[in-house]
């Protein structure tokens, strides 16, 4: 019977933590395998067995090792898998040893045999099982079994330790040298590369690209995507005007380049570095230490100024990485570049911790490589062993901050380079070989030579940036073709490793690498060379009959629909409410508190530690971790913040307020103003008709002719005969809860007056009473319901007063009561105010009160609407309120036309 | 691909399926009618699914608990004046233990007795400290886990380590792996709130941050101080746009939507986004009223008593009945139970503050038949020493009179959700200093607690940087006997 018969399910261990304090329970990592039991490889004939004992021996291994091998052990340590590779399902390996591992049972020092120590379960070593220890007959089993000589009948020996054949890497797609591919012919040789390497792979699939979408459609798809912003109406009925297809494109390609040298599309495409290189203005948590990073923004200014002015990509990474040893190395505003490794968090400045976060932006950023897996051990599929993260940990160390001047993102290095050595396990206390500081081994001809110079530094932006390395060029390239398509060619661009699935393109892939370096490392150049492609060109409308078998349209048989990120829809809505401030550069602004500033989302001030939830709410790139691409989800707190957002809000009314100021306009040149200025587009017939019905029945609830109707919160002198207020003026502030004189409570001129959502407090006097008015939006008849209350027996309680021109409806006293104040069948006309007052008696100790109103509204007879004074209680002014064009203006940024891109 | 989902479609739960996401949530205008444009269910689900990672989703296998309430006493409540008895102390007060004291954060001395006393409740017959009256009320609905043990005695990797799994580097919280592999059974609320009355506990967010995992994993927090609304939940009311109007801009924007969609049929992102603005609509009523503890009726109100933690304990329950997955409440800001000195008044203050409300919460949850699927977990980052701080300038103000830190041993409880009640987990040495019976590690118990919820901690992973994560890394044995 083969082992696996009667194997049972067991859990996956495929883990590994980058942890220095518990990384040890690592379990078989080599090297301490190594050293702990590399004391016997003993064959198994120096056991002579005495043929009498062979057969009970054999019973005993049947029925109690066997067993608990096979239930316990071979799941991940068997023919499916090896963890640390070990096999326990194989004679060999646990009795005499492979290369890699020692034998693992001694029967001369049962007690040094590993097997046995790690079923005990002892607290300063490893444990196994891992998901419970062992019964304790089951323990002495193995005890004795050990013991015994540890009889294993050949016939029984089920698995060869497998061998692993440490070159298997070396073929790895991404470690290949990058090709130079011919485009494939058969599709025309005036076939644009990129389409022809497309369109092969479509053929192949039995199928063709979709029609070159409409120009309308592109000019807005190049806007967004090069500058983020949208495009102008200008350049929209330009190309609308255009029915020549080859005019068209010539046009195009024009439009392409001019975007390309705006300096919105350093702008827009500098956040995806930031996003690569976990940007924030701030360190994390760092306890009471200062926690901002007060030239951050300095690094994003000089990505932005990199992008503008096309810097070249193996320069762009190269002062990055050594910006102190380059030209211009004291210029502040090139060294800003090193922000790329110094910004990350600070790990309450733990050296290990901040030195690993840095060589994780450079090698995912840079080359795809997950690194930092090999910090406590061997990376388990990558050709990285922990040699080469000690080497590169080493290049870091050797390195500095020096402080100010000339900019504190700088680093240099040390005057005397350290000699890494490895950290056994990650373990700082626990310290193994020394290692030179050199390139990664796999990346390397040969024996990667020792960097000479200083900390190596320089030397490793060099290897990194090289148009030898395989993969820096093509993490690149991918790069960019994720941020046009919505997809990558390979789907995890911060990971090329050696598990990572070839491209869904490999020889495009390779062109456009190849591309990149022959074009002196242009990024501009390899994005216009993919933006006059007809593959990016393609309309994105469904394609029913690829659906099925491509649903995440990997061979591009039509465009993706995207989704606007959250940098690009804020800045749309600056752009039609006409508010976007387009100064290019400057210091990080805090975008989520008022007043909104106009700037770019760009230039929001990033706090690591406490990202405000807008920004998550919106997929925003975790600040923390280099972030490859970002989610594209869709939840309600998104759909939140654009109903109910004051910036949102306030964009609207700013289009409104530029729309409506001549009075003698129709509704429907308004409706389409909006849409034109918003969805840049004219509306159709339909929608000016749902359009015109929103705003004529919008404007019943809220008149736009009289802003000042609902709910008011003042302060008046009531006159002795308690009948008329004297004087009235509105409440200045807003602020916790409650309107009132100022921030202060009492305030110095208002005392405690003041009104919150269900009541308020009196002031000291009858010269400042709290008064909450309410103005009727129409000529009707009104029915006024409302309880005063006041909750406690102190003080001498609170009068309540409803007044309406000139006299008093109705008045009340409580005092740790309620009182009612109602009045039925008032009429009032359009602009006409009733007043609730509070006043204090004779002391305004203890006075705070509830006091909910409700007024009913109806017009002959007929209900038209409900008032309440507690669901209606606003902190904007009423005057505020958001008219009805504004808040068509809103809807159409709401729209799913404004926040994707077809 | 940036949806999260299909990202890991191979590692994370299966979404249920479209119809019963429909069911669930309740389909709002339109959506059935637009649902039905596209092509199979199939195809809406892993559409829906890929746009909505919210959306419910079942574990790997039967869950015991659906969803969590932790109170987390932050600054570490002392486990010898609460829930672990040690008679020995008296005995030796103010003399050194034998064998010396371990090393914590700071130097300490002789034995110090707890000041309150101990009494024997339920059936169980299991000690509780007099700071409890109310929990030891429940104690047979409780399992106190009294070897628990983390692995540094200093604040901030202790609440990352119990919150995160990785006591310093950026992972995921626990609610986060929760949301990602549960979802949330109401989309009209948040499905990971934290509460923390005042501020934020130390290392603030990253507490219930969402690390590698998609941003709408990470919990929403709220400062239970407030109780408005809008000072709760972000953008929540609108003052600019009154109830009526806003229903008449989403019923043009349905028109807008509806007419841009039938040009562009069978993108689900976009019928996703269709139906999310009706699921904010409806939110905004829904989360007005879970967060409104008025209206409970008065005697569940006094029942749970009065206060902030009365509040934001009742508020909790609300939400959990409503749904929600995965409730954490704080104490207060920065470190409230952190007594380095004066513990015996300052612990007794701390105590009176939710002692009641938490007893309530056990049995009002209990008369409503959720405890035995919502899962109570109460605790600290670590205990404290059961010998005494010495006076430090600085750090406990030169008296000789509370406890330092203490992860060599120190005691959580859990009640409800499946977990064995009446029952005391392992114990601390003599003294209390260090676990030395059935020890828990932090990792074992979020093994455990992931069991109870549904997951094999080994296998509920997320690829990301090359590799697949766990919440308990490569660590945590799940502790059978605190499984009813």
């Amino acid at each position: 019977m083969p082992f696996s018969k009667i194997q049972t399910a067991v859990s996956t261990r495929r883990h590994c933590s980058s942890s220095i304090q518990r990384a040890d329970k690592c379990v078989f990592a080599r090297h301490r395998c190594a050293v702990t039991f590399r004391l016997l490889t003993v064959a198994l004939t120096i056991f002579p067995i005495a043929a009498t004992h062979a057969d009970e021996r054999e019973v005993f291994f049947e029925r109690q090792i066997r067993p608990l091998l096979v239930e316990k052990c071979v799941g991940c340590h068997g023919s499916d898998k090896q963890e640390g590779d070990i096999r326990l399902d194989s004679r060999d390996q646990v009795l005499t040893g492979t290369d890699e591992v020692a034998a693992l049972v001694d029967p001369e020092q049962v007690d040094e045999s590993r097997l046995l120590q790690v079923v005990l379960y002892s607290e300063d070593d490893v444990q196994m099982p891992p998901k419970a220890k062992l019964a304790p007959p089951e323990i002495q089993a193995v005890r004795k079994w050990i013991r015994d000589g540890a009889y294993w009948p050949e016939t029984m020996d089920f698995g060869k330790a497998k061998a692993i054949n440490p070159d298997a890497w070396k073929k790895h797609w991404a470690f290949q040298p990058i090709a130079n591919p011919e485009p494939p012919s058969e599709t025309g040789s005036s076939t644009h590369p990129v389409d022809a390497f497309v369109r092969r792979r479509l053929q192949e699939a039995e199928t063709s690209p979709s029609p070159q979408a409409d120009g309308r459609t592109l000019v807005r798809r190049l806007s967004i995507s090069i500058t983020g912003l949208p495009p102008s109406a200008k350049d929209l009925q330009e190309a609308a005007a255009l029915s020549d297809p080859t005019q068209l494109n010539t046009w195009l390609d024009a439009y392409a380049d001019r975007l390309l040298a705006t300096p919105q599309f350093g702008e827009r495409w500098a956040r995806y570095w930031l996003d690569v290189s976990r940007y924030a203005d701030t360190k994390g948590y760092v306890f009471t230490e200062n926690r901002e990073y007060k030239e951050a923004w300095r690094f994003r200014e000089w990505v932005i100024k990199s992008l503008n002015s096309d810097m070249p990509y193996d320069e762009f990474l190269i002062r990055q990485l050594a910006g102190d040893r380059m030209p211009e190395n004291e210029d502040p505003q090139q060294l800003a570049a090193m922000g790329f490794l110094t910004l990350g968090r600070r790990f309450l400045n733990n050296r290990h911790d901040i030195i690993d976060d840095r060589i994780d932006v450079v090698s995912r950023g840079t080359m795809g490589l997950t690194v930092t897996c090999a910090r406590c051990h061997d990376h388990k599929f990558d050709p990285i062993p922990t040699a080469d993260y000690y080497s590169l940990y080493g290049v870091f160390d050797s390195s500095h901050e020096p402080g100010n001047a000339p900019s504190s993102l700088r680093l240099v290095d040390h005057a005397k380079p350290r000699e890494p050595v490895i950290f056994i396990r990650g373990s700082a206390g626990n310290r193994g070989d020394r290692v030179p500081r050199h390139f990664l081994t796999a990346l390397s001809k040969g024996e990667p030579e020792p960097f000479t110079d200083g900390s190596g530094r320089l030397e490793l932006a060099k290897k990194i940036a090289s148009p030898e390395n395989p993969l820096t060029a093509r993490v690149a390239v991918n790069r960019i073709w994720l941020r046009l398509f919505g997809n990558g060619l390979v789907d995890s661009p911060s990971d090329f490793g050696v598990r990572t699935p070839p491209p869904s393109h490999p020889e495009l892939l390779d062109h456009l690498a190849k591309f990149l370096i022959n074009h002196n490392w242009s990024r501009k150049s390899v994005i216009r060379h993919i933006l006059t492609s007809q593959t990016w060109r393609q309309s994105s409308a469904p394609r029913p009959d690829v659906a099925d078998a491509d649903p995440e349209n990997r061979l591009l048989a039509r465009m993706s629909r995207r989704r606007l990120n959250f940098e690009a829809f804020r800045d749309a809505l600056l752009t039609v409410s006409g508010n976007l401030d387009q100064t290019v550069g400057g210091a990080s602004v805090d975008i989520t508190t008022r007043p909104f500033t106009k700037r770019r989302a760009v230039y929001a001030r990033i706090d690591r530690q406490n990202l405000p939830g807008t920004f998550r709410t919106f997929d925003f790139a975790s600040p923390d971790n280099h972030a490859a691409k970002r989610f594209e989800t869709t939840v309600p707190q998104q759909a939140l913040f654009q109903l109910n957002n004051p910036f949102v809000m306030e964009q609207a009314d700013s289009v409104a307020a530029q729309l409506t100021q001549d009075n003698t306009r129709q509704p429907d040149e308004t409706i389409r103003d909006l849409f034109i200025r918003i969805l840049q587009r004219e509306p159709t017939g339909k929608e000016v008709t749902a359009a015109t019905s929103f705003l004529t029945t919008t404007t019943e609830l809220i008149p736009t002719a009289n802003d000042g109707v609902g709910w008011h919160y003042g302060w008046g002198e009531l006159r002795n005969d308690r009948t008329k207020l004297a004087r009235y003026e509105p409440l200045p502030t807003f602020h916790e809860n409650r309107w009132g004189g100022s921030d202060k409570l009492p305030d110095e001129k208002l005392g405690w007056c003041s009104l919150n959502r269900d009541g308020g407090h009196t002031g000291h006097d009858l010269r400042h009473c709290p008064v909450r008015r309410w103005i009727a939006d129409r000529d009707c008849s009104i029915k006024i319901h409302s309880i005063l209350k006041h909750s406690t027996d102190q003080g001498d309680g609170v009068h309540g007063h409803l007044l309406f021109q000139d006299r008093s409806l109705a008045t009340t006293h409580v005092h740790n009561s309620s009182g009612s104040l109602s009045a039925k069948s008032v009429a009032v006309k359009a602009g006409d105010s009733v007043d609730f007052v509070a006043d204090c008696g004779a002391n305004e100790s203890h006075d705070s009160f509830t006091w909910k109103i409700r007024i009913e509204q109806s017009v002959d007879g007929r209900p038209v609407r409900t008032w309440d004074s507690s669901a209606e209680f606003s902190s904007e002014a009423a005057t505020s309120r958001l008219g009805a064009v504004a808040q068509l203006a809103q809807t159409l940024m709401l729209a799913n036309e404004f926040m994707f891109v077809d | 691909m940036q949806n999260a989902a299909a990202q890991n479609r191979n590692h994370s739960p299966a979404a249920v399926d479209r119809r019963d996401m429909l069911t669930r949530c309740g389909m709002g205008f339109g959506g059935l009618a637009l649902g039905a444009m596209l092509k199979s269910d199939a195809a809406q689900a892993a559409a829906a699914r890929s746009t909505n990672p919210l959306l419910p989703k079942v574990a790997h296998f039967p869950a015991k608990a659906k969803r969590v309430i932790h109170l987390f006493m932050n600054g570490g409540p002392s486990h010898v004046d609460t829930f672990d008895p040690k008679p020995a102390l008296l005995k030796h007060g103010g003399k050194l233990i034998p064998g010396g004291n371990l090393k914590t954060e700071r130097p300490t001395g002789a034995a110090f007795p707890s000041p309150f006393r101990f009494r024997k409740h339920g059936e169980s017959g299991t000690e509780v400290s007099e700071l409890f009256p109310n929990v030891a009320e429940s104690i047979d609905e409780i399992a106190v886990i009294r070897s628990m043990h983390a692995d540094v005695p200093n604040h901030e990797p202790s609440l990352l380590l119990m919150n995160c799994g990785e006591a310093r580097l950026v992972r995921p919280s626990f609610g986060s792996w929760l949301t990602y592999g549960l979802g949330t059974e109401n989309q009209n609320l948040p499905a990971f709130v934290s509460m923390c009355p005042g501020g934020y506990p130390i290392q603030e967010s990253q507490n219930w941050q969402s690390g590698f995992l998609p941003g709408v994993y990470q919990g929403t927090y709220v400062d239970t101080k407030h109780t408005q609304i809008e000072k709760l939940i972000a953008n929540i009311r609108n003052d600019r746009v009154m109830p009526q109007q806003q229903s008449l801009q989403l019923d043009l924007l349905r028109q807008l939507n509806a007419k841009h969609l039938s040009e562009r049929t069978g993108d689900a992102q976009l019928e996703s986004r269709i139906q999310s603005f009706e699921l904010a609509f409806r939110m905004q009523t829904e989360a007005a009223d879970a967060f409104d503890v008025t209206r409970e009726p008065k005697h569940i109100r006094d029942m749970y008593g009065e206060g902030v933690q009365a509040r934001q304990i009742l508020i909790a329950r609300r939400l959990i009945e409503r749904g929600v997955r995965f409730v954490q409440l704080w104490h207060g800001a920065g470190q409230p139970w952190d007594n380095h000195d004066d513990i015996e008044v300052n612990h007794r203050r701390l105590a009176k503050e939710c002692d009641q409300a938490i007893g309530a919460l056990l049995k009002d949850l209990k008369q409503r038949g959720m405890l035995e699927d919502t899962l109570v977990i109460w605790g600290g980052e670590f205990g404290r020493t059961p010998v005494v701080e010495l006076p430090k300038k600085g750090s406990n103000a030169g008296k000789i009179n509370g406890r330092d830190h203490n992860h060599w041993g120190f005691t959580m409880w859990l009640a409800g959700g499946g977990v064995r009640g009446g029952y005391v987990h392992g114990a601390t040495d003599e003294f209390g200093f260090k676990a030395v019976e059935n020890k828990v590690h932090v990792h074992d118990l979020h093994a455990t607690v992931l069991k109870l919820l549904g997951f094999d901690h080994e296998k509920f992973t997320y690829h990301y940087a090359g590799r697949d994560f766990r919440f308990t890394d490569v660590h945590g044995h799940v502790v059978d006997e605190l499984i009813a």
